[in-house]
């Protein structure tokens, strides 16, 4: 069987699948010949996983399956659990930034958000079912980024959806302030300093550590001082290498146990930028990858992926940090990010192992639903 | 040649081919490039080959591909595990730009022998060989060049083939379709310029080697006229011969001859005039006469179809690049045989607004499926190193359809070497071949990672541990 009449086929299998919600219910088992159960854990050959109820029922070789599951057989093919991009602007319509001051702690994605966008089709064919939508980089504060299921429904955090906070040279604006490296350090001080902690506004459950800090910095300079007033603060920080961060700019950054947005790496990176994923964890960093979409396309995810296994990382922690890792950083890590049972059943599978940029996606569910097959008539 | 399933002693006859071919080979190659010391890559895996094998090199060649097990390697040969791992031919970047456009420029002039972290950046990821192409403008932009990989070498000793190619661009930049049309209309002018210069010359030679003749026919008669006449009648010839050159000239010249008849022999014969050298004419004469092909980056479907029209008019050799809507006249180009250089399917690429709204990455499939010989370049010689993530991308980028992983390999391996006329010693792990070979080692969930690179046989790139 060819790959290409092998992904047919698949498709084929899973366009067959029911779409209405009657069927939510009805048991479903996919046999992959490999199930990425979690990046640390050897795929399971041969394995079924069953999804049930919109949750990962059951995975293992041999399971006893509920009466009336459907059963889809998928030789060749890899389950993966859906990919978490960390930090995208896809969907946000219009200028993503609002400049007029670089303090904008009200502001909200959830208001730019338009889930007709054809973004939230391309991420999920590109495996992408958790996003957050960010804000851009050109506010200290630039606001309350969203986190969606690239079906197109919001997820309601508990302490509050991210912040995202900056600091590099795409904060210094004309015509407003700060215009300098210590101007923009010095109002991010103040602001931090002057939060009422006992409020109920957006800074002052960023204060109390209920809401992650998903702080950007240009460079390790930027990373050592967001560090430091993040400690000082008590932030809950999400750290955000710039992709122009080279590995050896890392110099002794204390990043023990700390989750790292990096990339979007892609066309040219210099080779310097593409090691800065291995040298995060070489420094016991848990890198995170972040697509960058729309200005580069969701597939850049997994892309970045590869790159950067390619300049040193580890391939377990490669996967990881497309599901478990920013899955984990952005607190839903009990909901998403493995395939393991309780977990929501969001899969991806793929007609080749994962971190081969030659497998292409076949099929992707959020919540055990069809969310993209391969249409046959996309092929030649 | 050994094949798998030979069951004679092959550790023998390894050392025999070994030591033969060798010697053959040091006599015939420049004595500047020192010999590398014998190579045998054990347990790897080569297309075409059922199991695991053992690969001999010698002298910068493929001498012997043999299963595991029936080979062992002989003694003062380095040794290279594979562990099991994929043995694929170096890759060629088909497609790297380098240096500004000049019309008479190369771009082998705008390339750094000794940049070692370029070079290393591309070994790195198994870019063995690469197509330097200067930066595209309108009109001829100058001469492509290939060369090997191979750090510490001089520019000469890495270039493959020096002049490759003339290139060329039509489209690009080009804000509509008025604009589009001129691009074409300076291609062709060109072209007729081109083709205008050859007939000048060729009359030229042709009234030359007349002229040749005739002087020897009448000794005598030009012993005469030497003598009879200096000064003033030389002076008229030359004014005649500014004429400018062409068949219907030369009938009424020789109409005139013979009415004049006597006073011309008189004279003696008349010598023609050299046309003025142009070098920038002179190079797109050659891609007239087929010595060069034009290689020519073309995106939209108007533009491709321009190329298309200009060649079955002036029958030159094409191939396109670029390429992003080839896709749409992938009959077309099968029919002439014009092979493509697809750009970069990368993002950042892909999303770029001044690409053709009709793009999709499958068209590496849809062009290879009617029967175009398919390559994947990088567009740039910095963004080499990302050639191979770029080509695999057209398996699997977007909605499009795509390759299959072995139509990958295809496209950076023997494609890029049958474009380039590299194909009868580069693009595959096959005996006789150069050996520029890539080890490559599983890391993973698929993950590939070159461990060992060599070029010419010399090992070039090893992966630290």
């Amino acid at each position: 069987v060819t790959r290409r009449a092998l992904g047919a086929a698949t498709a084929a299998a899973l366009l067959c699948l029911p779409l209405t919600a009657g069927a939510q219910d009805q048991p479903l088992a996919l046999r992959p010949a490999r199930v990425v159960v979690s990046p640390e854990r050897a795929p399971l050959e041969g394995a079924t996983l069953l999804l049930q109820g919109g949750k990962v029922a059951a995975v293992g070789v041999d399971l006893e399956l509920p009466e009336g599951t459907r059963v889809v057989d998928l030789p060749r093919v890899w389950a993966v659990a859906g990919f978490v991009d960390a930090s995208t602007e896809a969907t946000l319509t219009g200028e993503v930034d609002e400049v007029t001051s670089a303090i904008q702690a009200d502001v909200s994605t959830r208001h730019g958000l338009d889930f007709a966008h054809r973004d939230l089709a391309a991420a999920r064919a590109a495996g992408v079912t958790t996003a957050l939508v960010v804000p851009g980089e050109r506010n200290l504060v630039g606001g309350e980024a969203t986190l969606i299921k690239t079906t197109g429904a919001i997820w309601r955090l508990g302490g509050g959806a991210p912040v995202k906070l900056a600091l590099g040279s795409e904060v210094l604006l004309e015509g407003r302030s700060p215009t300098s490296r210590v101007g923009a350090v010095d109002a991010l001080r103040r602001c931090l300093a002057g939060i009422d902690r006992q409020g109920d506004d957006v800074l002052a459950q960023l204060a109390r550590g209920e809401r992650v800090a998903l702080w950007r910095v240009g460079s390790a300079l930027d990373a050592r001082t967001a560090l430091e007033l993040g400690e000082h603060h008590g932030l809950a920080l999400l750290l955000q290498l710039a992709p122009e961060v080279e590995a050896h700019d890392l110099g002794r950054l204390p990043l023990d146990g700390r989750p790292v947005l990096v990339g979007p790496y892609g066309h040219g990176t210099p080779a310097a930028r593409l090691r800065t994923p291995a040298a995060v964890a070489s420094r016991g960093g848990r890198p995170i990858f972040a697509s960058g979409a729309p200005a580069t396309p969701p597939a850049g995810l997994r892309l970045t992926a590869c790159l950067a296994v390619h300049h040193g990382l580890d391939a377990a922690l490669a996967l990881d940090a497309l599901t478990r890792a920013p899955a984990a950083a952005l607190g839903i890590g009990e909901r998403v990010g493995t395939l393991e049972p309780g977990k929501d059943a969001d899969v991806v599978l793929l007609d080749g192992p994962p971190l081969d940029l030659r497998s292409r996606v076949v099929a992707v569910y959020v919540g055990g639903q069809p969310a993209f097959a391969r249409p046959p008539e996309e092929r030649p | 040649m050994l094949h798998p399933g030979h069951s004679a002693p092959l550790a023998v006859l390894l050392t025999a081919t070994l030591l033969v071919p060798c010697a053959a080979q040091e006599r015939a190659e420049p004595p500047a490039k020192p010999p590398s010391p014998p190579v045998a890559i054990v347990d790897a895996r080569v297309a075409g080959h059922e199991g695991p094998v053992t690969v001999l090199v010698a002298g910068g060649k493929v001498r012997a591909i043999a299963p595991r097990g029936q080979a062992r390697a002989p003694r003062g040969v380095v040794v290279i595990e594979a562990g099991g791992g994929r043995l694929v031919p170096g890759r060629i970047d088909a497609f790297a730009s380098v240096g500004s456009p000049h019309p008479l420029g190369r771009a082998l002039d705008g390339f750094d022998p000794f940049d070692q972290r370029a070079i290393q950046g591309a070994l790195a990821s198994g870019v063995t060989a690469v197509a330097l192409n200067p930066r595209r403008s309108t009109g001829s932009c100058g001469l492509a060049t290939v060369i090997k990989l191979r750090p510490g070498a001089t520019l000469g000793e890495l270039v493959v083939v020096e002049e490759s190619a003339l290139c060329s661009s039509i489209g690009l930049g080009a804000g509509g379709p008025v604009a589009r049309a001129e691009h074409a209309v300076a291609l062709r002018k060109s072209l007729e310029e081109a083709a205008a210069y050859r007939d000048a010359w060729l009359d030229y030679e042709e009234a030359l080697e007349e002229y040749v003749a005739e002087l020897a026919k009448q000794p005598e008669g030009e012993g005469e006229a030497a003598k009879g006449g200096e000064g003033k009648p030389k002076q008229g010839k030359a004014k005649r011969g500014r004429r400018p050159p062409g068949k219907e000239g030369e009938e009424k010249a020789s109409g005139e001859a013979e009415k004049k008849g006597e006073d011309e022999a008189k004279k003696g014969p008349k010598k023609p005039a050299r046309p003025p050298v142009d070098r920038a004419k002179a190079l797109w004469q050659r891609v007239l006469d087929r010595e060069l092909p034009l290689r020519a980056e073309a995106h939209r479907v108007e533009d491709i179809a321009n190329l298309l029209k200009l060649q079955d008019e002036f029958g030159f050799r094409l191939i396109l690049e670029g390429a992003t809507s080839a896709h749409r006249l992938a009959e077309a180009l099968a029919a002439r045989e014009v092979p493509v250089i697809l750009g970069p399917l990368l993002p950042g690429v892909v999303g770029d607004a001044s690409f053709p709204p009709d793009h999709r990455p499958g068209n590496a499939a849809v062009l290879r499926a009617a029967g175009v010989t398919v390559a994947i370049g990088s567009d740039s010689w910095e963004a080499t190193p990302t050639l191979p993530f770029n080509a695999a991308l057209a398996a699997s980028a977007g909605a499009g359809a795509g390759l299959t992983p072995d139509q990958v390999d295809e496209a950076l391996t023997s494609a890029p070497a049958r474009i380039l006329g590299v194909a009868e010693r580069m693009g595959r792990v096959a005996v006789g071949f150069d050996a520029d070979l890539v080890v490559l080692a599983p890391a993973g969930l698929g993950a590939e990672r070159p461990s060992v690179v060599l070029v010419d046989g010399q090992v070039v790139y090893r992966r630290e541990p």
